[in-house]
């Protein structure tokens, strides 16, 4: 039976449900369309907010103690800079009971910032330029005084650090305190000579010269202890660079009852701690704090 | 090449029951064995490990080496074998032992079977009584600080040293570190 034997009421029907077929597929395929455009649109904004750098909200605190002079010195890099060179944040911390503590931590600090901006990558030139500083106060100063350093570098989302002597560099991540840097005194000389004999180590700790440096801003020939690769650093990662007055006064495991919301509270909350505990032989304590965050735009 | 660092303490007891093995040829193998609970199996594994480390391992695959391991040990036996060359790491791991691989700035757990490896990645094998005074962030901050295997192992003795003196647990651990041979600087 051709079409023209259909009555023309039966043609008008066929061509609506013609139309209707052509309608419904021109629509989802239009819907489908969309559906793609919108999966497509929520995979970019989550590899975006992958890719978006950790933004660093920081404080500091700088107190005197009980000791005579303020011998610590910091440094924070400009943040104005922070999306093309990162920030960069230093603590040094003058030997105690040499001479000149305040004056070379000073010089160090004076001379870090001279550096600044680094190249993030290159770890081994920087470490090299501190140990230029440290043979400028070597031959200055001549081992009559020196000092400690800590540095960190945050880039986009990755950590790299720098030690010499004994002072901090905390990472408080998921409420659990790190010590990031290796101490350089003598109790881990003798720690490992303990170790080869297959002995036990309290002795290292009962050695009245066990936290003596062994090696320091200002000794010959330094050793700068730093990362050669960068560590990742995940969003509400909060880093603490500071003086061994602040983890002398708290614990680690006590620190992260003392983080706030802000980097600005938890250094309030760290100073006024240690504030309180009131130690009469109180060493000088300063610090910055670093809170990396990732803001989803 | 791949540059290799034991540690074993009896950790102030009067007995170390724990076994660390390395075998070097064209690949490393290392094997350790968690003997702290139970001596007999420490020594029966030993035996196992020493004849597969006497007899020609570098002609034997992983397979091969497992298997012969496997005839010997229990099921619930604590030990860990691991070969390792410039470019892969393979393991079979039971029980408490584990090992980290530290790559790229992070570090991950090592799962059982192949794995490739770069050059300066940083691995490191130890008993569950090792690892009990370590977190994740200090065993990764000591390997990029560190400028060998035996450094970095030292970093993390003294933080175990820090809380317990070394006192009271066998210790057991191996560190490695990927030097492909291009990079390996050798002083004049």
């Amino acid at each position: 039976m051709g079409l023209s034997a259909l009555s023309s009421q039966s043609k008008i029907a066929l061509f609506i449900l013609l139309i209707l077929i052509v309608a419904v597929i021109v629509s989802l395929v239009w819907i489908s369309r969309l559906l793609i455009e919108l999966i497509r649109t929520a995979r970019i904004n989550d590899a975006k907010k992958e890719d978006d750098p950790l933004f660093a909200d920081v404080a500091y605190f700088y107190e005197r103690g009980n000791r005579e002079r303020q011998e610590d010195s910091l440094y924070i890099s400009h943040l104005d800079d922070y999306v093309d060179y990162g920030i960069m944040a230093c603590v040094s911390d003058g030997m105690g009971g040499l001479k000149y503590g305040s004056e070379i931590s000073k010089f160090i600090i004076d001379e870090i910032e001279k550096l600044f901006p680094v190249n993030f990558y290159d770890t081994e030139a920087m470490a090299d330029a501190i140990k230029k500083i440290s043979h400028k106060v070597f031959e200055k100063y001549s081992r009559k005084g020196g000092a400690t350093l800590v540095i960190v570098h945050v880039f986009k989302d990755m950590l790299n650090f720098y030690s010499v002597g004994d002072s901090n560099i905390l990472l408080i991540r998921n409420r659990v305190a790190t010590c990031l840097n290796p101490k350089q005194n003598y109790s881990c000389v003798l720690i490992k000579n303990l170790v080869l004999e297959g002995k036990t180590t309290e002795d290292a700790y009962l050695n009245k010269k066990g936290r003596a440096l062994v090696d320091f801003m200002g000794n010959n020939n330094t050793r700068v202890n730093f990362s050669h690769t960068p560590m990742r650093l995940l969003d509400g990662d909060i880093l603490l660079v500071c003086s061994d007055g602040v983890t002398d006064a708290i614990s680690l495991n006590s620190l992260p009852n003392l983080l706030g919301a802000t980097a600005k509270k938890t250094a309030e909350n760290v100073k006024l701690a240690i504030r309180m505990k009131n130690f009469a032989k109180q060493d000088n304590y300063s610090g910055i704090v670093i809170k990396l965050i990732k803001y989803n735009f | 090449m791949i540059e290799t660092y034991t540690f074993s303490n009896n950790g102030g007891l009067p007995e170390y029951n724990d076994e660390v093995f390395v075998g070097f040829g064209s690949f490393t193998v290392a094997v350790i064995v968690n003997g702290m609970n139970n001596r007999e199996m420490c020594r029966r594994v030993s035996l196992a490990v020493n004849r597969v480390l006497n007899n020609e391992f570098e002609n034997m695959s992983f397979d091969d080496m497992t298997y012969l391991l496997s005839k010997i040990v229990k099921h619930n036996d604590e030990y860990a074998v691991i070969r390792i060359t410039d470019e892969e790491i393979e393991t079979e791991q039971h029980g408490g032992i584990r090992g980290y691989l530290v790559k790229n700035g992070e570090i991950v757990q090592i799962t059982n079977g192949l794995q490739k490896i770069d050059n300066e990645d940083r691995i490191i094998f130890a008993t569950d009584r090792f690892f009990r005074y370590l977190n994740k962030e200090a065993v990764l901050a000591d390997a990029v600080t560190s400028i060998s295997a035996e450094e970095w192992m030292d970093f993390m003795i003294n933080r175990i040293s820090d809380v317990n003196m070394l006192k009271g647990d066998n210790l057991s651990a191996i560190t490695f570190i990927v030097r492909n041979t291009e990079n390996v600087r050798v002083d004049p």
